[in-house]
């Protein structure tokens, strides 16, 4: 098998690419080695591990394959990730903030049960139980404000969430990566009209849009969203 | 926060707090998902997918068996028993064709005497191949014990029905409760549905379908496995579906925020109810011809997109 030439993501710290530009492949670099967490594919190069990231199962990814600017993510972020569901994208967040702290939200006990166990070993991810409709529930676990909100979640109300969680919890100034998921607010709509819907909501509530990005190759009917406090 | 919690004499590090959260995170979360999996709902939920699930092995194992035991003896598979689990025990227990015999067959089964001599008849007659039958009857033992354990896991989820909705199993029985809490997640989120909702809780992509374009929308979603919903007219169902969801919504809710037994009671009133509406609708409602024009033009128009 030929090795894949891994190099550094010219733009963001921590990601790494190889392929040409036009099938251009993600990795982080695995910061709990030895283990995988969805069956991703590992390629081992200098005494690393650099775990394959799927745009197709994770969102965050498919934003950075379609050109995003910024994903606000630095090796001492602090972030709070709603949604964080089995652990698919939250162990990539984790792999890139290597020194930061994620907060993991997640209502679901079938859910959080596979997280636990995921990543338990992974010192950087603190998993909370809870609904993150209304964020009191988990205040007693945030000890600090976060610098980046990530938003993911199937719930009908998506833009009140972020907005709940960003002024509990969001430093001044800090970013929301939010997706909006059109299925999960009204079927019958088109996604274009709820997706402006949500977006007046978010800027009602004094949000900055910083940039807006369409993710519908990779997972349908889904917009993803950079926001500034 | 590490200069506030210093300020009172504490000395602790921003390593130090970060762990501690993680394992209170931890072992909050892992308190509540024990609780959670220890639940009724849980398990009636598991228990109730699994039948489903056994239900659809049982049937696609005996195709198979019928095909296969079909070489060796067509005149049984092809005509004479019907029923999946009686064939497999015919097989299991008797096996080869010459052995079915009046005597055999009185001994172990109870056939009425058309059937009987039936059977005899054409074993004796046969068109079938003589083939090895061990594999066969191993298999045939596999799916009656497949069915044993079903039998043994519909009594369980009986009782555990009957300790957890009182009301809504005696209103529509073990099965179908069952799967209406399912369907609607737990029992709190069943006592918590309208009973519109319930009425088609099962019917889901039917009522998005009609949702979306102009198809009729849906009468009945799991309740429609009801006998007294499955038997009635057509003209009928709506109105029985309507009714019975409205008792079941009032039955979950008399289960969940209740200790009341109040479930042969509504069960009564649907009966009366249905007598009344079998009474006042005798006859199937006339279509009107315009309308049913209308419909049909609209069908052509959409295949045509």
């Amino acid at each position: 098998m030929i090795q894949p030439n891994i190099r550094p993501h010219p733009k963001f710290v921590n990601v790494f690419i190889s392929g040409p530009s036009e099938k251009l492949k993600l990795y982080t670099k695995n910061l709990d080695k030895g283990n995988v967490i969805y069956g991703e594919k590992i390629i081992l190069k200098m005494d690393e591990e650099f775990r394959l990231w799927d745009p197709y199962r994770s969102k965050l990814a498919a934003l950075i394959l379609r050109g995003t600017q910024k994903i606000y993510l630095e090796r001492k972020t602090t972030c709070l990730y709603l949604g964080a569901s089995s652990g698919t994208t939250i162990s990539h967040i984790s792999d890139i903030v290597s020194n930061g702290l994620i907060f993991g939200v997640e209502i679901s006990e079938r859910s959080l049960r596979q997280l636990i166990q995921n990543t338990s070993s992974r010192k950087n991810i603190i998993p909370i139980l809870g609904n993150a409709l209304n964020p009191q529930e988990y205040s007693m676990l945030i000890y600090k404000p976060v610098d980046l909100i990530y938003q993911d979640v199937s719930h009908p109300d998506q833009a009140n969430i972020a907005i709940r969680n960003a002024n509990l919890y969001l430093k001044e100034g800090g970013k929301i990566i939010l997706f909006i998921k059109s299925q999960s607010i009204k079927s019958t709509e088109k996604p274009k009209e709820i997706f402006q819907n949500e977006l007046n909501t978010l800027k009602s509530a004094n949000l900055k849009v910083l940039e807006k990005i369409n993710i519908d190759s990779y997972a349908g009917g889904h917009l993803g969203v950079m926001l500034e406090k | 926060m590490i200069n506030s919690v210093n300020k009172y004499g504490v000395q602790i590090t921003e390593e130090q707090i970060r762990e501690r959260s993680k394992k209170l995170g931890e072992s909050l979360a892992k308190k509540s998902i024990s609780r959670a999996s220890g639940k009724d709902d849980i398990l009636i939920i598991q228990m109730i997918n699994t039948l489903d699930l056994l239900k659809k092995t049982i049937n696609l194992f005996s195709t198979r068996i019928r095909e296969w035991y079909g070489l060796h003896f067509p005149e049984l598979t092809d005509k004479i028993i019907e029923d999946h689990v009686l064939f497999s025990k015919l097989i299991s227990i008797i096996g080869n064709r010459e052995n079915f015999t009046k005597e055999n067959l009185q001994d172990k089964f109870s056939f009425k005497d058309y059937t009987l001599n039936e059977i005899v008849t054409q074993s004796q007659n046969s068109m079938g191949a003589e083939i090895d039958l061990d594999n066969i009857q191993k298999y045939a033992d596999l799916i009656l014990s497949i069915e044993l354990y079903r039998t043994r896991l519909e009594n369980d989820l009986d009782e555990l029905m009957n300790g957890a909705t009182p009301n809504l199993t005696t209103l529509v029985g073990a099965l179908i409760g069952a799967k209406l809490v399912a369907s609607a997640g737990s029992i709190k989120k069943l006592a918590m549905l309208p009973a519109s909702t319930i009425q088609l809780l099962g019917a889901e992509r039917a009522l998005f379908r009609s949702l979306k374009s102009s198809a009729k929308s849906p009468k009945h979603g799991i309740i429609f496995q009801w006998h007294g919903i499955r038997s009635a007219k057509p003209w009928h169902r709506g109105k029985i579906s309507r009714l019975l969801s409205g008792k079941i919504s009032l039955a979950a809710k008399l289960d969940y925020f209740s200790d009341k037994l109040l479930g042969d009671q509504l069960l009564n009133e649907v009966n009366q109810k249905i007598e009344e509406i079998k009474r006042k609708f005798p006859n199937p409602p006339k279509k009107s011809q315009k309308k049913s024009q209308n419909l049909s033009k609209k069908k052509r128009s959409k295949k045509r997109r």
